[in-house]
């Protein structure tokens, strides 16, 4: 822990900011959105030198829990140069909950992490609300069946046409099933940092996504484990965003004052 | 002698070189068609050192261009073993340098997953040990722009399926499981089509 600079302030939540933010309508102004997610270390610590030379980032660069995985949202206050605001990691539990739309207390961020690191950067209309393809293998047509059956109801309890999202047949052991687990970006501001988002994953036999503490199976880590080398060729290290949010964007609307800083800023 | 070996002193005595099962691909051990004396299978006696030994290969005729297209096979069957040996080595010596923490006792995975998917022909590799989800992760840079990533889990058996994923780019084309043999032979039919629609 470092207390030379403090906590940054600019990323906390306001009273004054919409509770959650509609990251489709971010994404129709911004095609560009970007997300950042904090990585512990130096880049020269996961880059590595291909046999002939080239440069790699492998999936070991998700070290954490891929079921809820943080990221921050780009383009606002919160600046994702590595020296900047995403090496601050809250430390208190109470701080990591969800924002109850009321400013913080200082004593949630009066201690926090402040590691060296370095982002990983995505932009989010690759990783929003798509289906995640994924041929998965099937131990026995008991165990596919009853899997059929499962993706059956969650998709009836969602609307959604089971088989677009279960294709194919048990044929062997050896032989591919088509699953559709869904990936979304959901802006999720925590006490101490509103521009905080995760990418979240659902299963092809769930209602809702999975969350962190839930259990996971071996079949759940495969999943995670394609979903990291997907992720891996879509990301860029330390890139910066080219575009800039509005007050408007996540402020709550309007004030004259509002009105006056976003002219002043359009200007500037 | 049979066969096989029969075409083997032929190859020594010419110095086409073979595999290292010294054994002709089935389509070059031709058979006699008619007299000119070149065959496999029937006449191979004519191919022994003994007799072809020190002297020039000539082409003459058509049945001299069925021996010719033989003894090409042959040597292009020997590049492929090279290759393979060079590729092998290529994939071996990134997880030597990536291994770090990798339990030894768990070495013949590698090898395993080395001895397969040196079949394969790429550009770039990476292998490395990934201790969070206990896997090998391999990076292949493919022709065509094509990524191939895959990791194989130590937990289970050797040759229980991988996952991975194949990209162009930053678009992801497949993501599954395939048992290591399938998978190599998914990803050469992938580059003989990725090749011939750049033809």
């Amino acid at each position: 822990m470092s207390n030379k600079k403090g906590y940054p302030k600019q990323i906390l939540p306001h009273s004054s900011y919409r509770r959650k933010l509609g990251l489709e309508r971010l994404l129709t102004e911004y095609p560009d959105l970007m997300a950042v997610r904090k990585v512990d270390g130096k880049p020269e610590s996961y880059e590595r030198k291909g046999d002939k030379g080239g440069t790699f980032i492998l999936p070991e660069v998700f070290t954490g829990n891929m079921a809820n995985l943080s990221m921050n949202l780009a383009g606002g206050l919160f600046d994702v140069r590595p020296n900047k605001h995403l090496r601050y990691l809250p430390v208190n539990d109470e701080a990591k909950k969800d924002w109850d739309g009321m400013e913080p207390s200082e004593e949630l961020y009066a201690e926090y992490s402040d590691n060296e690191c370095f982002g990983l950067c995505f932009l989010i209309r690759t990783i929003h609300r798509r289906p995640f393809p994924y041929f998965r293998c099937f131990d026995s047509q008991k165990a596919f069946d009853e899997y059929a059956k499962k993706v059956e109801v969650a998709a009836q309890a969602t609307n959604r046409d089971k088989d677009s999202i279960l294709v194919g047949k048990f044929i062997s052991k050896l032989d591919t099933v088509e699953i559709k687990p869904y990936i979304k970006v959901h802006h999720a501001p925590t006490k101490v940092n509103y521009w905080h988002i995760t990418l979240d994953t659902r299963r092809p036999t769930d209602t809702s996504f999975i969350k962190a503490q839930e259990k996971q199976t071996s079949q759940d880590k495969r999943m995670f484990v394609a979903l990291k080398q997907d992720l891996v060729q879509r990301c860029k290290v330390n890139a910066r965003p080219n575009y800039r949010l509005k007050r408007l964007d996540y402020k709550k609307p309007y004030t004259k004052k509002d009105c006056l800083a976003d002219y002043t800023m359009k200007f500037s | 002698m049979s066969s096989p070996n029969k075409f083997y002193n032929y190859a020594m005595a010419t110095g086409i070189a073979l595999g290292s099962s010294g054994v002709a691909p089935a389509d070059a051990q031709m058979k006699q068609s008619s007299g000119t004396g070149y065959s496999w299978g029937f006449k191979t006696e004519q191919f022994d050192k003994s007799t072809r030994s020190g002297q020039p290969i000539t082409f003459l005729g058509s049945e001299n261009l069925r021996y010719r297209v033989a003894a090409t096979q042959a040597l292009s069957m020997s590049s492929e073993e090279k290759m393979r040996q060079y590729r092998y080595k290529s994939i071996e010596r990134s997880f030597m340098k990536n291994s770090d923490g990798f339990p030894g006792t768990r070495m013949s995975y590698m090898e395993y997953m080395a001895n397969v998917m040196c079949g394969i022909s790429f550009l770039d590799n990476i292998s490395a040990f990934n201790k969070i989800d206990e896997t090998i992760d391999t990076v292949f840079k493919l022709n065509g722009g094509l990524t191939l990533t895959m990791s194989q889990f130590l937990e289970d058996e050797i040759d229980a399926p991988v996952v991975f994923s194949i990209h162009r780019g930053e678009e992801l084309l497949v993501s599954a499981e395939m048992n290591l043999d399938e998978l190599a032979k998914t990803v050469k039919d992938v580059l003989i089509s990725e090749s011939a629609a750049n033809v």
